[in-house]
């Protein structure tokens, strides 16, 4: 039975140090519940030493001081320690002698701080140590590694093709993608992709696109258009008639499109589906199938618990829609912007342009409205909050240089100062775009299209940005033949 | 594993370094859901271990070493949040009972424990294992953590809770299947 959101709040916060009162009362009423509560907090307890013990990694050289400065007794008392541990094999031995462990430190560290006799000295050590090797003896004994997935494959190596060699798809795109594998490849039955690094995009033989982003691993399935999702996440796109029907499984339910775009995110906790436009139907274990329309996302849990729910109301995965591609604005200054003198990077609205994340920012259709295609895919600018010049009324400039014509959107907020140069320069196009500060913070900005934007350098947004954060204006910069 | 003070193969009883070594995350883990703050787990973890290698001597074979070193444990918590001027545990005496007797229960599996544990991190997603690392390693906060991976810090809490019960489930299954 999966814990209600309430109490995983509360568990979240309590092992982030909340012991108030309040917090402590309420975990222990969920943990008088249930038996089986007690034993799920308890497991929770263990993992999160282990994984305090496990990411605390100490380089050699901390170990080494610590060592050394034990005394020489001790030393050799925990040189004796090794020599004299029944160890289980050559292995064990071995690994217990590799002084890698944090145990080690932490044993070192008891020492340093207590002063402890040197007998304690030895025990401790030697306990750190058969810690150690313990863990690393299990590691070597069982084959540990092996059974943890690979982290990479290459291409064509055996297994990696069924028998039947059947062309159900195509390598269409790809991003700064590790893989060994080129644009225009055939992928066949069976074939499994394990994308590693960067983006691709495969089209199936019906024509239904999908875009992969790395860590992600997919298996080809044998109807010309249905791929597995072993893990990672990805975006379908099913523009054509034949591509519709396109189908996605995964360990936890199938996602079957019904004409539209949607993502995908599949991983240990269960499985994440949002549509952007259009409907899916989500099938999770015996459930009947959930339909899922614009706006909504699906999560399925690792026990084929299905919820479909309004993305107004939930943090969802970030997703990109369109494959990524080099920048459009070479550079993006600010003009008169005290500390901001220096450039600011471009950001491209392909990263989870449905759900885009700048700091405590996000971007996002507002309710009822999809984003605007012809904005799919372009570089984000965000204006600055300058306070001096603020008080000041010193006006900023953002400078934008481009290689080739664009088209620049400006997303207007509310409270945003605009003395005449926005109706110079821009026209307003009727659609509004919601902008996230927190999630229930939410400022529709005005969509404006700027009239015209040539090759070369040009100042596109003037700002005294009287009102601070709440002024700044976000640029969105598309190749001019998007529109 | 068996949490008995023999080791059969050698006919003699384990020592200190033996049995710290097969009970070493369990007795963290209670640590931990009693002072969930890193550096006071810490703390008491190192109490801990000072006054077991001292009383070692004390310790009473015929009784299982996890159930001694728990009450060491119990005992140093109690005296962590007494010296801080807290009260003194956080939750009832009941629920310390309850909790004692599982954690001792659950040190029977400790080292398949850690095995699982691993292979389960290995099946994370680069993003999850991402966050575990400035969380457990470099000990961020949620606001911080959050500025890195470039999210909402609503988002990096929910997403922490669910990467510890997903691990929870992932490790459950691990040893179930080891039954």
């Amino acid at each position: 039975m999966s814990i209600p959101q309430p109490i995983q709040d509360l568990l979240q916060a309590y092992f982030e140090g909340d012991t108030s009162s309040e917090t402590s009362k309420a975990i222990e009423a969920w943990l008088k519940e249930d038996p089986t509560n007690l034993r799920r907090f308890a497991e929770y307890g263990i993992i999160e030493d282990m994984l305090f013990s496990e990411q605390q990694s100490i380089d050699s050289e901390a170990v080494h001081t610590v060592i050394t400065e034990l005394e020489p007794s001790s030393n050799l008392a925990f040189v004796d320690m090794l020599e004299q541990q029944p160890f289980a094999s050559e292995n064990q031995a071995q690994a217990a002698k590799q002084i890698t462990s944090r145990e080690l430190l932490s044993a070192g560290s008891y020492v340093l701080r207590h002063s402890l006799t040197p007998r304690a000295i030895a025990i401790l050590v030697a306990a750190a140590t058969l810690l150690l090797g313990a863990v690393l003896a299990i590691v070597f004994l069982t084959g540990g590694p092996d059974e943890i997935e690979p982290i990479a494959k290459a291409p064509g190596t055996v297994g990696e093709q069924s028998d039947v060699k059947m062309v159900v798809a195509t390598l269409t795109g790809e991003h700064d993608a590790i893989w060994g594998r080129r644009p225009g490849e055939d992928l066949f039955v069976g074939q499994r992709l394990e994308l590693m690094e960067g983006f691709a995009e495969i089209t199936t033989r019906r024509g239904a696109v999908a875009i992969l982003e790395a860590p992600t691993t997919i298996e080809l399935l044998d109807n010309n258009n249905a791929v597995y999702l072993h893990a990672g996440k990805l975006v379908g796109l099913c523009h054509t008639k034949p591509s519709k029907g396109f189908v996605v499984k995964t360990d936890q339910a199938d996602i079957t499109d019904l004409g539209t775009e949607f993502g995908v995110t599949a991983g240990l906790d269960g499985l994440e589906s949002t549509v952007f436009t259009g409907e899916i139907a989500v099938k999770a274990g015996l459930e009947p199938a959930k339909v899922v329309r614009q706006h909504q996302t699906a999560r399925v849990s690792v026990e084929n618990e299905s919820t479909v729910l309004a993305v107004d109301d939930v943090l969802i995965e970030g997703y990109t829609r369109r494959m990524p591609r080099p920048p459009l604005v070479r550079t993006a200054r600010v003009v008169n912007g005290g500390k901001h003198q220096a450039s600011i990077d471009p950001q491209g609205f392909y990263e989870q342009a449905l759900l885009y994340s700048d700091r405590d920012y996000r971007l996002m259709p507002s309710p009822g409205q999809t984003l605007p295609e012809a904005m799919l895919g372009g570089d984000i600018v965000k204006m600055p909050v300058d306070l001096i010049r603020q008080r000041t009324g010193d006006v900023i400039e953002v400078e934008l240089t481009t290689d080739q014509p664009v088209t620049v959107y400006l997303l207007r907020p509310p409270n945003a100062t605009t003395d005449g140069w926005l109706e110079r320069d821009y026209v307003n196009t009727g659609m509004t775009f919601g902008i996230y500060s927190q999630l229930r913070n939410q400022r529709i900005c005005e969509v404006w299209q700027r009239k015209s934007t040539a090759a070369g350098t040009t100042t596109v947004a003037w700002d005294v940005n009287r009102r601070g954060g709440d002024g700044m204006y976000t640029l969105v910069v598309t190749p001019a033949d998007n529109e | 594993m068996d949490d008995s003070h023999h080791n059969p193969a050698q006919k003699r009883p384990l020592t200190f370094a033996e049995q710290w070594a097969k009970a070493h995350h369990t007795l963290g883990g209670f640590v931990r859901v009693h002072a969930p703050e890193p550096a006071l787990a810490e703390d008491i973890m190192q109490d801990v271990a000072r006054q077991a290698t001292e009383n070692f001597e004390q310790y009473d074979p015929a009784r299982p070493f996890s159930a001694w070193i728990v009450g060491i444990a119990r005992q140093r918590i109690a005296d962590a949040y007494r010296e801080r001027g807290r009260r003194p545990m956080i939750f009832s005496s009941e629920i310390v009972d309850s909790l004692s007797s599982t954690f001792v229960e659950m040190q029977q599996a400790h080292d398949e424990r850690i095995d699982g544990l691993r292979v389960c991190m290995g099946k994370l997603s680069e993003r999850h294992r991402r966050v575990i690392e400035l969380r457990y390693a470099r000990q961020l906060s949620s606001e911080q953590i959050a500025e890195k991976v470039g999210c909402s810090t609503r988002a990096v809490t929910s997403m922490q809770q669910r990467i510890r019960e997903a691990l929870r489930k992932c490790v459950s299954q691990y040893l179930e299947a080891r039954r």
